[in-house]
């Protein structure tokens, strides 16, 4: 009973995702589609919450491949948290499209947020793979959503090449690991000296792997390409919960590489300059490379790479300051990125202006002042600005960084955030202080949205001002 | 511990009396009452703290609880006379600014209500803050009302202008951020109490006064960082300038005062002669080109550079006079100089022109306008009996007891300030008439009514009250300076 309770989430998804296909193709009964899956999301992210953190599973097969840790706590129901909001957000967009009938589309929605559960809360290499895969997969259709834009099949085919191959990368990764340390099990086989080099070896493959889903430099420069090309909801998928959900996969090996209570972990002091190699670049390059751009939605790829790279910091300093800087920049971020695309989803929603450069958003403050406020807030956060969760998580991650002892590595940081400030107040400056002579419709928000917009800006405020909740989330983690 | 949070209440009031103003989007005139009624709440609370807790000694209000116990950052606000007094400014000015904003915003003015009272929130915040964390957060909050205030109603320059001080301001804070962190992980407890009782020593203290002072200086301004002022003053909107000058600069000086000196009091010792030389260099460089200046607007606030520098001089004169010459002056300047940009504000209100070539000979057309103008043009200059003449007098005396030639500079320095008053006066009031003050353009020019007489008088009024009866403000900031003397080293 124990075992089908922690299984739970991920039962409810697949049963969502047959009941999809199943009412789509057997019964034509599309009509309900958008809300079993809503529902079905609720559910799964309420089965989380009851059944994590639990004992493990009685039962071997699940065991090896199920951690029931506070780990998995915190981002099951995170991850599905996010996908709910992000199906408010779809829900205007899909009706203007003309998609809400299309049944393949909420099932791979729903085989994202399962992959998305799997590699957070896999215990095993077997899972960790087989969630990103089950991520992946559905986002290439995903971002081709739109059949006839050149633009969004460009996108697709540029993120399932260099997708494909990250994946074999990491698996090749996995490989080696296995041979190295003869388990699967993630914890064991980062945990112990034998066959270290081979080891070594392969982690380095599967930290390029996750890099490329993380879009850390010099793997990132898919990102800005394939936001631009993807619907707006897609893009908002691929840069909140994807990536948290992988950031958890990069926590927790970092975690299992230096558990915080054994003196010194072999394989740490090898991979620690990888990571402030990758923290420092990343920063910089993605900042710069943000700083040139016109569009917004490539600026923001470029800046949610930035983002991956401040978050590096928090993981390579994991084991002194302990995982809550990044467990919360991880939820932070996610919802920061969320706010942002689904704020151009509906600023785009009445289908009169096509929201691409800076100049397309110019006098759209005062035309769409709801959806413009929400795009004002991510960008905020994003910034870094209090009082918002971009703002406290930065705070967090720079202490961590402090505290670590890494002084130039946050110079390096605090210099990239500077040269954010600029780009990001740039495309303030279009919303609200350039006039435009267009004449907009009035903005009309559905319920739908309306919530999805309340959603993200309270969590955007109230994670800024009231940290403490996911600080001790962390805490548990270290002293269960 | 008073069972009525009322320091919290004087943070948040305004931010959410401008929030339901927002919600009368619709209709300017409702939004613009229910702003104007919370900013005189907010007046009438301040005021009513005097009578409440009397009116010298350590006044001290706090309230405190923990906010992020494993960062040990508490929400701790504090209250002392020098708090009090910017406070009672910041109040007193934006209640002063709705009323100058009554006619001249007319797109979005419940949205330009609500910044001008988020922006209050935020400087409130950074005067009452005693965590450093929490200081930090209000200092940050501050730019984002103010970048709209100048970015969505400021002239034609205003893009520019709003993010030039944006990034000027962000990029100089983001140091401090890392210096803040440095302590939070050194200490336990970053309460101003804790971090002024044990000053940080060794290498971090030098790396952490620099990031502090860098920061403080650019909201200052302090040469050479002050180049997004003369932008940001001129092309903000009168009340934006009323309010830069009169709180945002203040919230710098007032930070050196309430934590740099405190916290790293032998770095800054130290540095002392190079910082009180830099505030000299302020005060000369921007009297000069004050001087050069064609804008009526922009030659105020290079005038705002000068009285700011000289006031960062007196307060690295490390003497006790000097001190309480510089917080006079604080005032003084927030009251006469935001008097002269509100006086310039009108008069672009009136003729669309801030050149002092189409003004002149004003006198004769608005002798109300011109009386007063001529008030503040002198009051700003020094004249005895008036607010600034107390401040300077002070300084001067306690610096040349530290730096005789410093003062003496100084002296040469207020008295370049005297020219450009007179160019100023020469070029509107006073003087021949020119392009838009002569002729049918004259006649068509009406002088000032009730509203704008009431602005003046109340700023006139505290500039009397100050220039003839200082030790009023004395008294109440006697307590705090003594105790930032007494922590000097030697």
């Amino acid at each position: 009973m124990n075992d089908i309770l922690i299984f739970s989430p991920h039962l409810v998804l697949t049963l969502g995702i047959l009941l999809c296909f199943g009412l789509g193709v057997v019964f034509k009964w599309p009509r309900g589609l958008y809300a079993i899956t809503l529902c079905v999301t609720i559910l799964a992210g309420t089965m989380a919450l009851l059944a994590y953190p639990g004992p493990p599973p009685v039962n071997t097969g699940l065991r090896s491949m199920l951690a029931t840790g506070p780990l998995s706590a915190y981002f099951l129901p995170l991850l599905c948290a996010l996908s709910t909001v992000i199906l408010l957000l779809f829900g205007p967009y899909l009706k203007r499209e003309g998609h809400a009938h299309e049944d393949e589309l909420y099932a791979l929605f729903l085989s994202a947020l399962l992959g998305g559960l799997l590699l957070a809360g896999g215990r095993s290499w077997l899972a960790f793979f087989l969630g990103l895969e089950l991520l992946s997969l559905p986002l290439y259709v995903l971002i081709a959503l739109r059949k006839t834009d050149a633009g969004g099949n460009e996108a697709s085919m540029k993120y399932f090449a260099m997708g494909a191959t990250a994946s074999a990368v990491l698996l090749f990764g996995i490989a080696l690991i296995y041979a190295g340390s003869g388990t699967l099990d993630i914890a064991a086989s980062l945990g112990q000296p034998e066959g270290a080099a081979t080891v070594l070896l392969g982690l380095g493959m599967v930290i390029a792997g996750l890099a490329f889903k993380l879009s850390i430099a010099p793997f990132h420069l898919w990102a800005p390409d394939v936001y631009r090309g993807a619907p707006a909801p897609v893009a908002a998928l691929l840069t909140s919960s994807v990536k948290a959900a992988a950031a958890a996969g990069l926590l927790r090996i970092a975690l299992a590489m230096s558990p915080p209570l054994v003196m010194d972990p072999p394989l740490w002091p090898a991979t620690v300059p990888m990571l402030w190699a990758l923290a420092a670049l990343t920063m910089l390059a993605a900042n710069l490379a943000a700083l040139v751009q016109t569009s917004v939605k490539r600026m923001l790829g470029f800046s949610s790479a930035a983002h991956m790279g401040y978050m590096l910091m928090g993981i390579l300093c994991v084991r002194e300051a302990g995982p809550g800087p990044v467990m919360y920049y991880a939820a932070a971020l996610a919802v920061m990125d969320l706010g942002a695309f689904g704020a151009l989803t509906l600023l785009d929603s009445q289908k009169d202006v096509a929201v691409d450069s800076l100049d397309s958003l110019h006098g759209l403050g005062r035309a769409r002042p709801w959806a413009a406020a929400l795009l004002a807030i991510s960008l905020a956060a994003l910034a870094g600005l209090p009082p918002t969760a971009g703002f406290t998580g930065k705070l967090l991650l720079f202490r961590a960084t402090l505290v670590g002892g890494y002084d130039w590595l946050a110079f390096i940081g605090i210099a990239g955030a500077a040269v954010s400030v600029f780009y990001y107040l740039r495309a303030l400056a279009a919303l609200y202080i350039e006039d435009t002579q267009t004449r907009y419709n009035a903005e009309r928000l559905i319920v739908s949205s309306g919530v999805a917009v309340f959603l993200v800006m309270v969590a955007l405020i109230g994670l800024g001002l009231l940290p403490s909740p996911v600080l001790h989330a962390a805490t548990l983690l270290l002293h269960p | 511990m008073h069972v009525f949070p009322l320091l919290t209440t004087l943070i948040f009031l305004p931010l959410f009396g401008g929030m339901a103003g927002l919600f009368f989007r619709r209709n300017p005139a409702q939004a613009r009452f229910i702003c104007l009624l919370t900013a005189l709440i907010e007046l009438v609370l301040v005021l009513g703290v005097i009578p409440l807790y009397g009116w010298s000694g350590p006044m001290q209000l706090t309230e405190r609880f923990a906010w992020i116990p494993s960062l040990h950052v508490q929400y701790s606000l504090g209250m002392d006379g020098l708090s009090y007094l910017l406070v009672l400014l910041t109040a007193l000015l934006v209640v002063l600014g709705m009323l100058t904003s009554w006619k001249e915003i007319q797109e979005d003015t419940a949205a330009f209500y609500t910044l001008l009272l988020a922006s209050m929130s935020t400087a409130v915040g950074v005067f009452l803050a005693r965590d450093l964390l929490l200081f930090y957060f209000f200092w940050e909050a501050q730019l984002i009302p103010m970048f709209f205030i100048i970015g969505r109603y400021g002239h034609e320059k205003r893009r520019y202008a709003a993010l030039k001080f944006f990034v000027f301001s962000m990029v100089g804070g983001l140091p401090m951020l890392l210096a803040v962190i440095w302590l939070m992980i050194n200490g336990q407890d970053i309460s101003l109490a804790a971090l002024s009782a044990v000053p940080v020593q060794g290498a971090l203290q030098v790396y952490c006064a620099v990031a502090f002072m860098l920061a403080f200086a650019v909201k200052t301004p302090l040469l050479p960082v002050h180049t997004w002022l003369p932008d940001a003053h001129t092309q903000a909107p009168t009340a934006g300038s009323l309010l830069l000058a009169g709180v945002l600069l203040k919230t710098g000086a007032y930070a050196i005062l309430r934590w740099a000196l405190p916290l790293f009091p032998d770095i800054l010792a130290a540095a002392a002669p190079w910082l009180a030389g830099l505030g000299l260099a302020g005060l000369f460089y921007a009297s000069w080109t004050a001087l050069a200046q064609r804008d009526a607007k922009r030659l105020v606030a290079y005038s705002s550079v000068a009285h700011m520098g000289l006031i960062i001089f007196a307060m690295f004169a490390h003497n006790r006079l000097g001190l309480s010459g510089a917080v006079v002056q604080m005032v003084s300047h927030a009251l006469t100089t935001g008097a002269l940009f509100v006086m310039v504000g009108m008069l672009a209100e009136r003729f669309h022109s801030r050149e002092l070539a189409d003004f002149g000979g004003l006198w004769s057309t608005m002798p109300l306008f011109g009386g007063f103008f001529m008030f503040f043009a002198v009051a700003s200059a020094g004249l005895p009996g008036l607010s600034n003449f107390v401040g300077e007098l002070f300084i001067m005396i306690g610096s040349f007891k530290v730096y005789p030639v410093g003062a003496s500079l100084a002296f040469c320095g207020i008295v370049v300030g005297l020219a450009y008053v007179l160019r100023l006066l020469q070029g509107t009031v006073l003087g021949a008439p020119g392009r838009l003050s002569g002729g049918d353009a004259a006649a068509a020019a009406t002088d000032l009514d009730g509203r704008e007489i009431l602005i003046l008088s109340v700023l006139a009024l505290a500039v009397l009250l100050v220039g003839l009866h200082p030790s009023l403000l004395l008294k109440l900031v006697q307590q705090p300076l003594d105790a930032l003397a007494a922590h000097w080293p030697g």
